[in-house]
């Protein structure tokens, strides 16, 4: 039987029709959040400034311990003022409204504090009724640092000072491959500025900040560091002096004294200071490369112990969530000695070989670095949220987006919880 | 990689249980009744690209030309899962006698198991997996070919709190032989 045509161009139509249908179907969303500027004109910005009653700590950021008191840095907001003279029954005294407050450090009655790029200086003699007594104008570099991520609109200076950062949700839907390192970073004001900051080792009459402090203070020097300088400050008077600042890299994140040395943790190295010879302009003794990532600093002995985490704001292109312990017995010669795998690391403190490392959303870790060239796990708490740790004398301070939590470790296996403050909640004074 | 091993491992290892405990033998042609074990391969093939499939199915004959049964493979489509559907399969004789042809229906969900060297893609899932198609049975051995959907998608975690989200429709012509056992 003769075959019609009407088949073959019926079979030709369903051949091509199956052969178009043999793409693979490709949708990519990419979801990410930008930040827009929240302004404050140059009156408002001087005129926010002030003491007011305790309010619930909404965003914990930093924190400093000075004598029997904690200061805890409510992000781009100010300095909650809280009465530590018992850890197991800590309550707020009060609060200082500074804008773009981030940093923090403390030394004999005065409170040094940023406020967006400006230094204020504030007499605490009396904890419940800070005074503000200095502001030194524009001397710190914020078009970095601040920005706790992408920028979704350059920021206009005509519409004042940059005081807070609005979180706008963003979301591009590709059919087939986004052009995924394209046009959806903001405007290019990238910025760790949160997984940054405040103090460090504990130097004569000054407090004892956190791993992830900006600001350091030995001596008559407060030191501070930006995206990419370290400020050099002379506080011998109550009236602040600059004295020195000069680049040190980029992506600088942490800065720890300890004895008469810096030690700056950047993105992708750690910087060796000497602040002996010359503390008014610390000169540098060596660089330490290591992967690109967060990278908190801690030193005790002739060990620093350096973390190293993915994530966030952190472009770890590598994937490393890790601990690094460094022998610095010779500073202009750095070696790492040991390397320990972690979960997300963020800030670490140690007292004595005992090693406390945040390990943000896993945890707490515990670790007997009392041999750094074989440091152990002890303990691992898994149900708490942690940012940054200071163990001082025996209580150890957990700070976390969910609050502060402090401890008692003389017994680091068997930790024993003294506090929590939480965030969202004001703890007042007790009534005795 | 080592769980890939691991599913293709348990896969021979339902072979080997199969064909050692199974009451009836295979009655792919011969009446009602009956189980009917088939170890097959395919040959996906696509735009964008071309991959196989090993699957094992276990099913019941239960009328002379209806089979109905439940299966199982592994597809190696490394971008960056692989999947693992577990299916209902139907079939539905044409014809009568020891060779006929078929029209056959595998549905089911696919399973993604994240590729081995892949550790950029932090969370993964599978989808919905069908696959028309008609064949031709003999004793022994089955030929088929077909339309396979696979879906599947994954996430990726980027620094500045970027995630990347990946959603595949996997669409190939499929080409297949089976062994009756």
């Amino acid at each position: 039987m003769k075959k019609t045509p009407i088949k073959y161009i019926i079979g030709f139509f369903a051949v091509a029709l199956l052969m178009s249908a043999c793409d693979d179907q490709r949708t990519q969303t990419i979801t990410w959040t930008e930040y827009e500027p929240v302004y404050m004109s140059h009156q408002e910005f001087i005129a926010a400034v002030g003491v007011s009653e305790p309010r619930d700590m909404v965003e914990p950021g930093k924190i400093y311990l000075y004598g029997d008191h904690l200061f805890v840095n409510e992000m781009n907001k100010g300095v909650h003022i809280i009465n530590n003279s018992n850890p197991s029954a800590p309550y707020f005294s009060g609060f200082v409204t500074i804008p773009g407050n981030r940093d923090i450090a403390v030394r004999g009655d005065l409170l040094y504090a940023d406020s967006a790029g400006d230094l204020l200086v504030f007499d605490i003699s009396d904890f419940d009724r800070p005074k503000l007594i200095s502001r030194i104008e524009d001397v710190f570099n914020l078009s970095q640092h601040n920005l706790p991520g992408p920028a979704y609109r350059i920021p206009d200076p005509s519409r004042g000072i940059v005081v807070d950062w609005k979180p706008v949700e963003m979301e591009e839907v590709c059919h087939g491959d986004c052009n995924r390192y394209g046009n959806h970073w903001g405007w290019g004001f990238m910025t760790f500025g949160r997984a940054s900051s405040d103090a460090a080792g504990n130097t004569g009459s000054s407090g004892t900040g956190g791993s992830m402090a900006r600001f350091a203070i030995t001596g008559d020097q407060l030191y501070a560091v930006d995206w990419s300088n370290l400020v050099t400050f002379d506080i011998s008077a109550p009236e602040p002096v600059k004295q020195d600042q000069q680049g040190v890299g980029w992506m600088i994140e942490t800065i720890f004294p300890y004895n008469e040395y810096l030690f700056i943790g950047s993105a992708n190295a750690m910087y060796i200071y000497d602040i002996h010879t010359n503390p008014a302009s610390p000169k540098r003794v060596s660089v330490f490369g290591h992967a690109t990532a967060c990278d908190p600093v801690v030193v005790e002995g002739d060990y620093a112990y350096v973390t190293l985490r993915d994530g966030e704001h952190c472009p770890n292109v590598t994937g490393n969530n890790q601990l690094e312990v460094i022998d610095v017995s010779d500073l202009f010669n750095p070696k790492r000695i040991g390397i320990y795998k972690m979960l997300h690391p963020h800030g670490l403190g140690i007292d004595n070989g005992d090693l406390f490392i945040s390990e943000g959303d896993y945890g707490l870790k515990v670790m007997d670095a009392s041999d750094p060239y074989n440091v152990k796990e002890v303990r691992h708490i898994q149900d708490i949220r942690t940012f940054d740790v200071i163990p001082n004398d025996g209580v150890l301070i957990v700070t976390g987006p969910t609050g502060i939590i402090q401890y008692d470790y003389s017994d680091v296996k068997n930790l024993r919880e003294l506090s929590i403050i939480m965030a969202g909640k004001t703890m007042n004074k007790p009534n005795l | 990689m080592k769980l890939r091993k691991s599913i293709l491992l348990t896969l021979l290892a339902g072979v080997v249980v199969l064909t050692g405990t199974a009451a009836t033998p295979a009655a792919a042609n011969s009446g009602a009744g009956g189980f009917v074990r088939q170890l097959g391969v395919d040959w996906l093939a696509g735009n964008d690209g071309n991959t196989l499939r090993l699957n094992l199915t276990l099913g019941y004959q239960y009328t002379e030309r209806f089979s109905a049964g439940i299966g199982t493979g592994y597809t190696f489509y490394n971008d960056p899962v692989d999947l693992i559907p577990v299916y209902l399969d139907l079939v539905y004789l044409l014809g009568q006698g020891s060779t006929a042809p078929f029209l056959q229906l595998k549905s089911g969900y696919s399973y993604s198991v994240m590729r081995g060297d892949d550790n950029s893609s932090v969370r993964h899932r599978g989808g919905l997996f069908m696959q028309p198609g008609v064949g031709f049975r003999t004793n022994n051995l089955s030929i088929t070919t077909g339309f396979s959907f696979d879906h599947a998608s994954w996430d990726q975690d980027e620094f500045f709190g970027r995630v990347v989200r990946e959603k595949v429709s996997f669409r190939r012509i499929q080409l297949g032989v089976g062994f009756h056992f």
